[in-house]
């Protein structure tokens, strides 16, 4: 007797909760066709919501800043140390090279460029901000970033994000106050580039296989192109959403493709991702850009 | 007061360790590279209390982990809603067949409940946009996930079992004083 009822108990739950799958499964596929037809109410939610756990991220962020600059601090030191070492040798090397000096000459020629560069960008409105969160809870997604800036600040979709002087990526997606940043590294992203002592153009694209070598694909440079090994290669004016003139990175290899058409390589991008803290956003759009 | 311990306690500490997972998954995780594996916590607390409190609590858990991934992430609103919510559902089915002292059967299952998860999201994210580079993905990313996911499950089974035993003494509690 007691037994039947159990299981008749049982029975009720096992039908009350196929139901309950069944409901959430309708209301959720509605919520996604919504979704995609009516993107603005979901936005504003989602913007209440990041504006509710900002300060916990906020606080997270500077939690694992501390912990960051005391490793680096550790690993400066030790770094230092070698250096020192290997520096104090190098200066008896150098006193005794006269060849040094056309090294010199060369990395001055350098920093001229970089300087150069500097300022093109100093003349864009740019604001600071930090990278306070993984855009997404999985590993499968895993190239984008969540920002402390939002449309408060002044930030749009598609403005240019940098970091350690080089181009980090694009804003995605923009609340009230956070921002989403996708960057050159994630799978299947392009930007076009050119070469800066020659003006080649070539595409640069980001792959998973590639960055765990820390290098992003050069591809579609053609045959003619003089872009060499240790080229800088900057974004190109060509490009519809980034500012030209943007340092993305230096190319580390180039070979001639199987076609005898095009050539491609690889490149080593000067912005860090290993390690994004702070970002910046420059606050020129390339469409305002044109107009102007 | 008997609703409170009955009906509601159980969910409040299920609401706060699935936000508390929210932080560890997005802000914790920015700490590391972004290419370091980060176990998916979610999956594995939706899977086992599918499986230690049976369909509805699976169901229950699923719901409020895909409704904070929807509203975190910039998916389609309800997609991780849709899976989680099945993950909860599938695992409670084990609940009869289950022993509870039992290590490795609950972070198998957890892992066959993430890989099911990251296929999905590799079908929808990545396949649908063109993207055909199955085998790199399979050994580079889905797999070192499965294999952390069910890692981090033989380490912080006993943890959530403990958590459930005390929140099922609580429930039971003034029950136990009456009788």
């Amino acid at each position: 007797m007691n037994n039947s009822v159990i299981n008749k108990k049982n029975k009720k739950q096992h039908v009350l909760s196929k139901y309950l799958v069944w409901g959430i499964s309708v209301v959720a596929l509605i919520c996604i066709i919504l979704s995609f037809a009516f993107p603005k109410p979901f936005n504003t939610v989602r913007n209440g919501f990041h504006c509710g756990i900002l300060p916990i991220e906020k606080g997270l962020n500077d939690m694992g800043q501390w912990f960051t600059s005391r490793k680096n601090l550790l690993k400066k030191m030790k770094k230092l140390q070698t250096e020192n070492k290997e520096l104090k040798e190098k200066i008896e090397d150098l006193t005794e090279s006269t060849s040094v000096l056309a090294q010199d000459k060369y990395e001055l020629e350098r920093l001229r460029t970089l300087l150069e560069l500097q300022e093109t960008y100093s003349t864009y409105d740019s604001v600071g901000a930090h990278v306070i969160a993984k855009s997404d809870t999985t590993n499968i997604i895993y190239g984008s970033f969540t920002i402390d800036k939002g449309s408060e600040d002044g930030i749009e979709k598609n403005m240019n994000v940098l970091a350690n002087g080089g181009l980090v990526g694009i804003v995605s997606k923009v609340g009230k106050k956070y921002a989403v940043i996708d960057t050159i590294i994630e799978d299947n992203f392009n930007v076009s580039g050119k070469s800066a002592s020659s003006s080649d153009t070539c595409i640069v694209e980001g792959d998973l296989e590639l960055y765990d070598s820390g290098l992003l694909k050069l591809s579609q440079i053609s045959k003619e192109a003089l872009i060499k090994e240790g080229d800088m290669i900057l974004t190109s004016p060509i490009s519809d959403k980034y500012l030209p003139g943007i340092l993305i990175g230096y190319v580390s290899s180039v070979t001639d493709n199987s076609d005898d058409l095009t050539k491609s390589g690889y490149l080593t991008p000067v912005a860090s991702f290993e390690n994004l803290e702070e970002v910046l956003v420059i606050k020129q759009l390339k469409q305002d850009y044109i107009e102007e | 007061m008997d609703f409170f311990r009955k009906h509601i306690a159980r969910k409040i500490v299920i609401v706060f360790l699935l936000f508390l997972n929210l932080f560890l998954q997005t802000s914790v995780a920015a700490w590391f590279s972004p290419h370091a594996i980060f176990p998916n916590f979610f999956v594995i607390l939706t899977s086992l209390i599918g499986f230690l409190n049976g369909k509805k609590a699976g169901i229950f858990t699923g719901l409020i982990s895909g409704v904070l991934i929807d509203l975190y992430s910039t998916t389609p609103f309800g997609f991780h809603i849709l899976c989680l919510v099945y993950i909860g559902y599938c695992s409670g089915y084990l609940k009869r067949t289950f022993y509870h002292d039992d290590v490795v059967l609950p972070s198998l299952l957890v892992g066959a409940c993430d890989f099911v998860y990251n296929l999905v999201m590799f079908v929808f994210f990545f396949l649908l946009q063109g993207n055909t580079g199955f085998n790199y993905y399979f050994v580079h990313t889905i797999f070192p996930d499965v294999l952390m996911t069910m890692l981090v499950t033989l380490l912080i089974y006993q943890f959530v079992h403990k958590v459930d035993q005390k929140i099922t003494a609580y429930e039971k509690g003034k029950e136990v004083e009456r009788d």
